[in-house]
């Protein structure tokens, strides 16, 4: 099986799970919170690739993951609520830069998997190459043995 | 690599990341169940429907009808009495056909005849960013401009959804509803107008004109078409005249002076 499946069929069970969970649970929310809430489930969506990137790159810390998650979701929601009391459209400064670091992350996340990916096809070639060499080596012992006998 | 291999390894960060993307989906589900509540149909939900919203006040509304029929049938009875009193001699009977003119003029008279149907309806088109919302309804402006054509074109009786629309109409905005003749109305209206078809639904057409302005915003939201025949209620509300008074003829006696 490859690396990332497990991974990913876990984190979309997780994200299928929740929205079971809410459309079970019938919460009405006022439509008015709508722009509000749409920043904050970017918001939540940029912190959960940078989670993976993290972990793939080794440096995932669970406490920065978790308050990074809920920090980010509260602080785009009351930035874009700001905005609109101030007149500035501030949610469109949390969907820019969000969008970008999602599509930044999305990116690196791709390029480690097919690294990955290259480096196993390569190991699988030396290691066929090393038993090549090492066969062609035992054969040729091999054949000179049989030809000094 | 063995950066990534070390850290494929254990994989502890997996099960929070997994842990988290379930309160990703609730806030996922909740942003798109909330954002379908305001593209919906919201929209509709305040504007006043009579059909739907009949046990507000259904008393009212019942005693209204049955009182507006009762002035119809009396004011049906007095012409025919007008006429049965006009029988006998020239002088009643020409008063008689003045009479009559002046009432279809002020459209107290039930007509028929040929003409054209107006149906403005809001917009069900989706609405774009940046458009006033307001733009997909219909308005009082709209309908007081349709009138206002029909009139321009000629047209001899006007009824607005059952209201015959005389001198003394109003047409205004009441918030989700519009009062005509002080009757509340919601969308859609239907505009009936007495007069020449051809003529009536060409004025109303022109390019640039009422109907194709408040086509702009959805081309269903206005609809014309020619009748061969259409019959109009007369006109239900009050004709009650409290501070004008008809300037008196120069003749009058001293009787009119003493009140």
């Amino acid at each position: 099986m490859k690396l990332w499946v497990p991974p990913l069929a876990s984190a979309l069970a997780g994200l299928v799970g929740g929205m079971i969970v809410f459309t079970k649970l019938k919460w009405q929310i006022p439509a008015d919170y709508a722009p509000y809430l749409s920043v904050a489930a970017l918001a939540g969506l940029d912190t959960i690739f940078g989670g993976v990137r993290a972990g793939i790159e080794g440096r995932f810390q669970n406490d920065i993951f978790a308050s990074g998650f809920l920090l980010n979701t509260v602080l785009a929601a009351l930035l874009a609520a700001l905005g609109d009391r101030i007149g500035v459209n501030l949610a469109l400064v949390a969907v820019l830069v969000m969008g970008s670091r999602v599509f930044i992350n999305l990116s690196l996340i791709r390029r480690y998997v097919l690294n990955k990916r290259a480096m196993e096809r390569s190991k699988q070639l030396e290691e066929s190459a090393a038993a090549i060499t090492s066969a062609a080596t035992a054969l040729s012992q091999k054949t000179e043995t049989g030809s000094s006998l | 690599m063995s950066m990534y291999s070390a850290s494929m390894q254990h994989r502890s960060f997996v099960w929070q990341i997994s842990a988290v993307c379930f309160f990703l989906g609730l806030l996922l589900a909740a942003a798109t169940v909330t954002a379908s509540k305001v593209t919906g149909t919201s929209r509709t939900g305040f504007i006043y429907n009579p059909e739907s919203n009949n046990t507000v006040k259904p008393d009212k509304d019942k005693k209204m009808e049955t009182l507006q029929e009762e002035i119809q049938k009396l004011r049906a009875d007095k012409t025919a009495l007008e006429k049965a009193a006009s029988t006998k001699t020239d002088v009643s009977k020409t008063l008689n056909q003045e009479l009559q003119e002046t009432k279809l003029y002020a459209g107290l008279s039930e007509v028929a005849g040929p003409g054209a149907v107006v149906t403005l309806t809001d917009s069900k088109k989706d609405r774009l960013i940046g458009v006033d919302p307001q733009s997909y309804l219909i308005h009082d402006r709209d309908i007081r401009d349709v009138v206002n054509e029909l009139r321009a074109a000629g047209a001899e009786a006007i009824v607005v959804n059952g209201q015959r629309i005389t001198g003394s109409s109003s047409i205004r905005c009441a918030g989700p509803i519009i009062l005509i003749n002080q009757e509340e109305m919601a969308n859609p209206f239907t505009i009936q107008a007495i007069g020449d078809p051809d003529k009536l639904v060409s004025a109303l057409n022109i390019k640039n004109g009422v109907l194709d302005q408040i086509r702009t915003f959805g081309p269903d939201m206005a609809r014309s078409e020619k009748k061969t025949q259409l019959r109009l209620p007369a006109y239900a509300g009050s004709t009650h005249i409290k501070y004008a008074k008809p300037v008196a003829p120069k003749t009058t006696s001293g009787n009119d002076e003493s009140k």
